[in-house]
């Protein structure tokens, strides 16, 4: 064997190797690469950081190509080759010693050696040990990224752009402001007012709240034995807001329904049904920011203020026109109640304020109720 | 795992750690010296060019002084490690270099562009440092200076052409820039390894 088949002998092992290497940081390239990609993706959700952060990182990792071609498995590569394959240091000492002789007693042995393990594929493809376990580490990033997509984005087959993701971020978070806007059901409000109903180990403080709201019991009570029109009506209101306004106002009941056909009833409100409904609706509004709700900070209940104001600004704006009589009293409905007010005494005998009997019943089978508890 | 073998080595922690820092101290070096004068796009190509093979020229000068070689890491690293870390040094360098001026690129214009220069800017820079590696590992001066106008000759026209380009060509273009510089790799590995060969064939 001369000097240059041995040469081309060795440099055709040596490509081998060399390819295999090759083709193996190129996978650990890749794997690399994938594993912060799905590592970002998941970091994407769970933090929503912006897509700036996003591209900055995964422009870093992808640049460092270089590093994991050039670095590392540099020292003694031929040697790595000669040991791998001279199982009796034969092609080592061969290449080693420089005496002609020698060389020439030890040429034949190395041919022959040398063409025996050229037909044996000594150096096969196979992923060095890091690339599976990079493997491993990629299949467990997209699980925990498919999870974190499932919990945060209600999702599994997340998109894998990040762009994606954060559209879906944002739908999501303009949903639940929409969400947040809108009116919170009274069933929150029923269930935390029955949770309060609920005596505690103690006893006392329950039994304090029984009797502070036994009132509200019979009202449900009420709602729950007959099925009336009222119930329909009366469901909308919570107990809290009865307590709340429980001051009975000039022209209203106690529990703020207000005489029909007072001076008080304006022809919105006439038009808009019966004034109890505001008082539901506005209860509706402001069940969810009650204690419990988990929103702290986060307002559902609109201010009141904003409507009294807005009042003052439609009387303002309308230009005293309110004070004019308005057209149910023009009409003649409350003539006879303003004409009992403001009339002599003696001519009241002929007035009776009349209550409309929904009310006359409801009333009637509350105060039953009442008497029933006590 | 190749790469974290080659962290386990001494001689490519020390490579990286000293070839990081200086290609960002050397690209802000650059960026001030073209800063100082509105200079045409050639000459600030050759500019690079210049400083990059400066790099490879202090990389064989240190590897002629006895000081280089009783580095422990590229002594631990075996008989050609020393070598081996002449040449990777400045090509790492480079890979600084280019990184910081993409980043910087991308700091200034945050787009979906900086793909776009990731695989036809930075490979331009690598392929450039590969054939000067290549040049100094042939060990010939003539080979040198005409790897060195061959380099120069492909950024500018690589700088021209991006400029005439649609964004899909560039891509494909980069395509074309990134198989160069597997070849280039290879070459350049190949060639450390048949000198190495060579070591063995005459050992001294």
């Amino acid at each position: 064997m001369d000097e240059q088949l041995l040469r081309s002998t060795l440099d055709h092992f040596l490509k081998r190797y060399l390819r295999n290497r090759l083709i193996n940081r190129l996978i650990a390239y890749f794997l690399v690469n994938l594993a912060v990609y799905l590592l970002l993706l998941t970091v994407v959700i769970l933090s929503d950081s912006s897509l700036f952060v996003f591209h900055l990182l995964l422009f870093c990792n992808l640049s460092l190509l270089p590093f994991f071609l050039l670095l590392g498995a540099e020292r003694s590569t031929l040697a790595r080759v000669v040991r791998f394959l001279d199982e009796h240091c034969l092609i080592e000492s061969y290449l080693h010693t420089p005496s002609v002789e020698h060389r020439s007693f030890m040429r034949q042995r190395v041919q022959t050696y040398l063409e025996r393990r050229k037909t044996e594929n000594p150096f096969p493809f196979r992923l060095f040990r890091g690339n599976i376990y990079l493997i491993g580490i990629c299949l467990l990033l997209f699980v925990l990224l498919q999870a974190t997509s499932f919990f945060m984005l209600q999702d599994i087959t997340v998109s894998l752009s990040a762009r994606e993701i954060k559209n879906r971020l944002m739908e999501r978070s303009a949903l639940e402001e929409a969400v947040a806007e809108l009116p919170v059901e009274d069933s929150e409000d029923a269930s935390a007012a029955a949770e309060k109903l609920q005596p505690n180990p103690g006893g006392e403080t329950g039994e304090r709240e029984i009797g502070k709201t036994a009132e509200e019991e019979a009202l449900e009570e009420l709602l729950a034995d007959e099925p009336m029109p009222a119930k329909d009506r009366i469901q909308r209101l919570g107990p809290e807001d009865l307590r709340e306004d429980s001051d009975p106002q000039e022209g209203q009941t106690e529990w703020g329904y207000r005489i029909p056909g007072s001076e008080a009833d304006t022809a919105a409100e006439k038009t808009s049904g019966m004034p109890g409904e505001e008082v539901g609706a506005s209860s509706r509004e402001g069940s969810g920011a009650e204690a419990g709700s988990g929103d702290a900070g986060r307002t559902f209940r609109e201010s009141p203020i904003g409507e009294y104001t807005t009042v003052t600004e439609a009387l303002s704006a309308a230009g005293g026109k309110e004070l004019y009589p308005s057209t149910n009293v023009a009409e003649g409905s409350s003539q006879e109640f303003l004409g009992a007010v403001f009339s002599d005494f003696d001519r009241i005998g002929y007035l009776s304020i009349t209550f409309d009997p929904l009310f006359d019943t409801i009333r009637e089978r509350y105060l039953e109720l009442l008497d029933e508890r006590f | 795992m190749n790469v974290f073998e080659g962290f386990e080595h001494k001689s490519a922690l020390v490579t990286v750690i000293l070839s990081a820092p200086a290609g960002v101290a050397l690209f802000f070096l650059v960026r001030l010296l073209e800063s100082l004068g509105r200079l045409p796009m050639p000459v600030n190509v050759l500019f690079e060019e210049a400083v990059k093979i400066i790099l490879f020229v202090g990389g064989a000068l240190a590897l002629r002084s006895r000081s280089w070689n009783k580095i422990p890491a590229f002594h631990e690293a075996g008989g050609d490690g020393g070598r081996s870390a002449a040449v990777l040094l400045p090509v790492l360098c480079i890979a600084a270099f280019a990184v910081t001026e993409n980043l910087l690129y991308f700091l200034n214009f945050p787009t979906s562009s900086i793909y776009r220069r990731l695989l036809y800017s930075y490979p331009i820079h690598l392929n450039t440092a590969l054939f000067y590696a290549l040049a100094f590992l042939s060990g010939s001066t003539l080979r040198v200076g005409l790897y060195f106008l061959i380099g120069f000759l492909y950024h500018l026209g690589l700088n021209h052409l991006s400029l005439h380009l649609q964004a899909a060509a560039v891509y494909a273009v980069g395509v074309g820039n990134f198989v160069v510089l597997l070849l280039l790799y290879w070459r350049v590995r190949m060639k450390l390894a048949q000198r190495s060969i060579s070591s063995c064939w005459n050992p001294k």
